[in-house]
Formats: C-alpha cells, sequence, structure tokens
C-alpha cells in the first residue's frame, strides 16, 4: 500500500509515470497495467487481506480491475 | 534633523547598497539578459491550443473530437443537462464569447458553434480556492486534477469563469457504454475537466482531440517562438474567452 501511495504521488502529482527499481528495471506506474499483470488475480492478492483486517479502500471505484482469471481453473479461495 | 551617528551609518551603508544593487535589477531587467537566464516568460514551456474556428465542422454535425474524448477517458453519457459531464462540449458563439458586444459580427462566425474546454489558465481561479489542492497548474501549464485528493465541495465549479469543471452526482460507472481499461473512471462525488490528455502528452501522442480532428481546426504544443500554436498565434488576430478577468486562459480561438 505504502508502494501504490508513493506510486500515485509520482504518477499524479509529479507527472514522473515511470519506477525505476534498485536493480534499476523501469516499471510503468499503473494500477490496472502493471500491478494487476503479475497479481492478475484481485480476490487473491487484494481481497484477502482487506477482508481480514476489515478495510475497504475505494481505488476500484474509479481504476478498473483487468479481466479476471478463469476461477474454476486456478480453484476458489 | 537629528541623527545619531549609529542610525546615520546604518542609512548610509543601505543606500551604497542599493546603489551597487541597481545596475544589477538594471541587468536583469533588459529582455535578452532574462531570456538568457530562463526568466523570461516565453522561456517558460507552456502548452497551449489553437481552436481554428473557420476550419471547424461544428455545425455540419460534427463531434468527432468530443466523441474521441469522451471514450479515451471514460466520460460518461448520464442523458440529463443538469447532471452532464463535460471535457470539451460545442456552445454557440453567443454563449462562448458573451462580452463581444459588437451585434454585427461576420455572420459565417456569428453562427457558428465554438469547441471550448478546460482553458488551463495561467492564473487559474479554480486552482485558487481549492481547499485540498486537488487541482493544481503544473509548471508545463496544464491544470492539473488529483481525484484522490478532491473532497467534492465544488468551489472550483463556481471559481472557473468557463463552466468547464463537471460533478459526478452519482456513480458515473452505469453510463459509460464502452469503458477504456487503459483509463480509470471517476466516482461519485468529484468534480472532473479535462486534461489536455497529460497521459497520452506524457507517451508523446497528442490530445485525442487533436487527434480526431479530421479537418485540422485544432492545433496543439508548446506556446514557445517556433511552434505551429505560436505562430497561429502571433500571425493571425484571435480572441480567447473573458480575457478581461485576467485568467490567461490558453485556448485561443482564430475567427
Amino acid at each position: 500500500m505504502q508502494l501504490l501511495q508513493q506510486w500515485r504521488d509520482s504518477a499524479v502529482r509529479n507527472g514522473v509515470s515511470t519506477y525505476v527499481a534498485s536493480d534499476n528495471t523501469t516499471y510503468d506506474i499503473s494500477l490496472t497495467g502493471t500491478c494487476l499483470k503479475c497479481h492478475s488475480n484481485k480476490s487473491e492478492f487484494c481481497d484477502r487481506c482487506h477482508n481480514y483486517t476489515g478495510v475497504a479502500p475505494n481505488c476500484w471505484n474509479c481504476h478498473n480491475i483487468p479481466p479476471q482469471p478463469n476461477m474454476s481453473l486456478r480453484g476458489t479461495p | 534633523m537629528n541623527l545619531e551617528r549609529r542610525t546615520f551609518l546604518k542609512l548610509a551603508t543601505l543606500s551604497l547598497l542599493a546603489l551597487a544593487a541597481k545596475p544589477a535589477f538594471d541587468l536583469l531587467a533588459r529582455p535578452e539578459i532574462a531570456r538568457a537566464l530562463g526568466l523570461s516568460p516565453e522561456n517558460r514551456k507552456r502548452l497551449a491550443m489553437v481552436v481554428d474556428l473557420k476550419a471547424c465542422t461544428a455545425d455540419t454535425g460534427c463531434t468527432d473530437c468530443i466523441a474521441a474524448c469522451h471514450k479515451v477517458h471514460n466520460v460518461p453519457d448520464i442523458g440529463s443537462r443538469k447532471e452532464e459531464i463535460k471535457w470539451i462540449r460545442e456552445a454557440s458563439y453567443d454563449q462562448a464569447f458573451p462580452e463581444q458586444e459588437n451585434k454585427f459580427v461576420k455572420e459565417a462566425i456569428r453562427d457558428r458553434n465554438v469547441l471550448l474546454l478546460c482553458n488551463h489558465c495561467d492564473n487559474p481561479p479554480c486552482v485558487r480556492v481549492c481547499p485540498t489542492q486537488a487541482t493544481w497548474r503544473r509548471e508545463d501549464g496544464i491544470v492539473m486534477m488529483d481525484y484522490h485528493r478532491c473532497i467534492g465541495c465544488r468551489y472550483c465549479m463556481a471559481a472557473c469563469p468557463y463552466g468547464s469543471r463537471s460533478f459526478n452526482w452519482r456513480d458515473p460507472r452505469p453510463y459509460i457504454k464502452d469503458i477504456d481499461l487503459s483509463y480509470p473512471e471517476r466516482t461519485r462525488g468529484v468534480v472532473e475537466k479535462c486534461n489536455f490528455c497529460d497521459e497520452r502528452l506524457a507517451e508523446g501522442k497528442p490530445p485525442a482531440c487533436v487527434e480526431a480532428c479530421k479537418s485540422g481546426a485544432l492545433t496543439f504544443g508548446e506556446m514557445m517562438p517556433g511552434t505551429d500554436v505560436y505562430g497561429l498565434v502571433s500571425t493571425n488576430y484571435t480572441v480567447r474567452r473573458k480575457p478581461e478577468l485576467g485568467t490567461q486562459p490558453q485556448v485561443y480561438y482564430l475567427v
């Protein structure tokens, strides 16, 4: 979440839309495009902890959820 | 006059300093020096748009730019004037330039529809009133919105003299026909407006409206000597909306 907030401030407030990691890999700052490309299952990556801790961040009120992988193949959590 | 020695010395030193500093100020005031040091307003990177009303085919029912903008930014079509969300829109000449006192403008111009969008003012009143700094003016002149910070107080809408801002009275998602996954939507309770396509500029693309315009009526770029927009504005007669307010709008209309 801290990283997400740093990315948000960097892209929105400072207009820097590329993140350079410590190993010099560059990432496009995009929640829908970059974060959820690897962590492609929102219900496992986001919702699991948020449900457990009882918090409801409002990211997805605006940001789009990319098409989810077929849950039947992966087994529902 | 009764001056103490100490006061006299203070005054004398200050006067000498002021005299010594004057040539430096004079030097900076010279335009060529200011330009070389990057202090001149001409030297700043400043994005602007020129709308050529003679070339624009809005009268024939063309809404290419509006459709393109609203498509890439997921602007909802709520279907009621009261809750309308508009980033770029058309209005009659009278509505666009209400301060034009000349009743007998050229008919060709007077009867035209005019494209209206956020003017990305140099002196934006919306930025001044925003209590959370959710809207601010970027170095390159784009007046940006941070929807994360917007609390929906609508001060900016009251302050904007151009009606460029719209408020989301309800969740816009059900009203977006074809959602573009690469750009977020907005949520209930935030204000939104044109952002000069800053997300496309970051990728090196022109704004969506400029790209969509087939008649070449829209020109976009930096307002610097040598650029297209500068060329158009410096060689033609242009008007801006409500210039008397001192907001320095950066959308120029060729009439």
